[in-house]
């Protein structure tokens, strides 16, 4: 036993687990921290907590409407995805199977999207959602999302997908009398089930971890909407008292990391079709 | 094939445009307009409320050239992509080589390295900010520790160490990302290639430069590029961290330029500032992509 114990690849496992426990630190600091008071914190930041002590999340809760913040953070980012994935796929679909002028122009057009630091036009964005009379307000925020660089990047994951999948689908749907929009929303799109997947993951982590759009077209401060602007505004009211804001961004982040962990495998895919491609 | 056949051009266009037309237009009214709105303004000394405003020609981006605190914030933003590009890339291809040869546990390390992924930005930068703490933090905590008490420093308050603090978080935050990318390419590399060069006596560094790196070049290139763009648009952490602070010692572009839009209201050289934000982003990522494909032909 000893004699394997020495093997390369044990050797090799051992300084991976010792390169990710380090690596780990912070998250394990904020994790267990995140269940100590004050001064335990303090003492003995290293150790996980000795007994189970919550009085960090009645803390938390008393101090910020958690409730509230958790629903508008929800809101926002269900109905934004919605929004994204059902307007890219279909936007994809032509994109993908006809190569006419038109098509590879309007390709052209959404790369541009891509390209485009989000600072530049969220700057203009506040006067135009003001002359639409919807600024600071969820619509506006909405249709922001729906119309900004993540409906491009969507479509690409799309039309990539949609390529894989084979014309005789959408053919032997026309020739049985279906309409282009019936094939598509009956046929094709039950098949882009992962790449759908993989982006209602990607934008849904995106949107709800924005920081700048909310900040801009909400507002921060007191009456912060979304939960990465709440922690942002808590962090800069109880600035040493790390353990309530280690409760409040654990409290933030788990969703998120649940759904990282149900379906992570879909997560890296998402992440990274067409980076692998080149 | 008939029923498509049978259709001439300007139905498939129509049609076509029946699908990405919601998208087109939601595009182009709540991105293509306020960009090209602040392109226009960043010839006038528009202050992004009011309805008047005078065209003034190249005025803000000679004020912004011979201004201190722009030139500081491209110092600031070009130190923190370089270090960060090099540095991101080789720790995620050693991580993701190290990752691929690993026996046992292969997922669970690879959903370590890539939670800060899953994480906000905002999450990232208050986790480290409590780490590197003057007073409390674990890194000052441990050094005392071990009795190297002499070596704490306020690695964020400090206008000597805030940036380099500030490019590691960076590094450590990004690197999950990459690695993963490089771990998909490298799982693309047939064994059978590995195997073969083994038996004809190739050794490990052999093998990585002549079958690893050549099969790996593209997805370098990838990351090479995502990760410049990344860099230069870094913001979120900035606010969170350290605020630009101390001084303006790790103030980045996008940083300078939000500061103009909303604390001074000078739309204008907010939207100068991002305009060139903007060209350098593309002629970087141009030049760089030329280089690197040619590189990944030269293999």
């Amino acid at each position: 036993m000893k004699k394997k114990f020495f093997k390369k690849s044990n050797f090799l496992n051992i300084f991976v687990t010792i390169l990710a426990a380090l690596y780990a630190v912070p998250m394990y600091t904020a994790v267990v921290n995140a269940f100590k008071s004050y001064k335990d914190m303090t003492l003995s930041p290293f150790t996980p907590p000795t007994k189970i002590y919550l009085d960090n999340f009645i803390e938390v809760m008393n101090k910020i409407n958690l409730f509230v913040i958790y629903r508008n953070s929800l809101l926002i980012t269900s109905v934004s995805v919605v929004l994204v994935v059902i307007l890219s796929a279909m936007a994809a679909y032509p994109l993908a199977r006809y190569t006419t002028r038109l098509n590879k122009f309007v390709s052209k057009f959404f790369i541009v999207g891509l390209m485009i630091p989000s600072g530049l036009s969220i700057i203009s964005l506040i006067k135009l959602l003001m002359i639409l009379k919807i600024s600071g307000t969820y619509l506006g925020l909405f249709l922001t999302y729906a119309g900004s660089a993540w409906i491009c990047l969507v479509i690409f994951m799309y039309v990539g997908f949609i390529k894989t999948v084979p014309k005789q689908l959408d053919e032997s749907a026309y020739i049985d009398g279906a309409g282009y929009f019936r094939t598509f929303w009956q046929i094709i799109f039950p098949v882009l089930k992962p790449c759908t997947g993989s982006a209602i993951i990607i934008a849904s982590m995106g949107i709800w971890n924005d920081f700048l759009t909310p900040f801009i077209l909400l507002g921060g401060g007191d009456n912060a909407k979304t939960i990465t602007l709440a922690i942002y505004n808590f962090a800069g009211k109880y600035t040493s008292r790390f353990n309530l804001i280690f409760t409040v961004m654990l409290l933030s982040a788990t969703p998120i990391i649940i759904l990282f962990i149900l379906m992570q495998k879909q997560f890296i895919k998402g992440l990274t079709s067409g980076s692998v491609k080149g | 094939m008939k029923a498509i056949k049978l259709t001439n051009k300007n139905r498939i266009n129509f049609i076509s445009l029946m699908f990405f037309g919601p998208a087109l237009l939601l595009y182009f009214i709540f991105t293509i307009i306020p960009a090209t709105v602040s392109l226009l303004a960043s010839f006038t000394d528009w202050d992004g409320v009011s309805k008047n405003f005078n065209i003034i020609g190249i005025a803000n981006f000679i004020e912004i050239f011979t201004g201190e605190r722009f030139i500081n914030a491209v110092k600031n933003t070009s130190l923190i992509t370089i270090f960060s590009v090099v540095f991101v890339n080789i720790l995620a291809l050693i991580l993701a080589i190290l990752l691929d040869n690993v026996t046992k546990g292969k997922s669970l390390f690879r959903s370590i390295f890539f939670v800060p992924q899953v994480l906000s930005a905002i999450i990232v930068s208050y986790m480290w900010a409590y780490m590197l703490n003057y007073d409390s933090g674990i890194f000052n905590v441990f050094l005392n520790g071990i009795g190297l008490g002499s070596l704490t420093q306020d690695w964020l308050g400090d206008p000597r160490f805030a940036l380099i603090s500030f490019t590691l978080i960076l590094i450590w935050q990004g690197v999950g990302f990459y690695m993963i990318i490089y771990l998909a390419t490298l799982q693309t590399i047939p064994g059978e290639l590995i195997e073969a060069s083994r038996i004809d006596g190739a050794g490990p560094i052999r093998q990585f430069k002549d079958i690893t790196l050549p099969l790996i070049a593209p997805a370098i290139t990838t990351c090479v590029i995502l990760s410049i763009i990344g860099a230069l648009n870094v913001y979120d952490m900035v606010i969170a961290l350290t605020n630009g602070g101390p001084g303006f010692s790790t103030e980045t572009i996008v940083v300078t330029m939000l500061f103009e839009a909303t604390r001074t209201s000078r739309q204008g050289v907010a939207s100068a500032e991002a305009i060139i934000l903007f060209i350098a982003t593309m002629v970087i990522s141009i030049v760089i992509t030329g280089y690197l494909r040619k590189k990944e032909v030269d293999y």
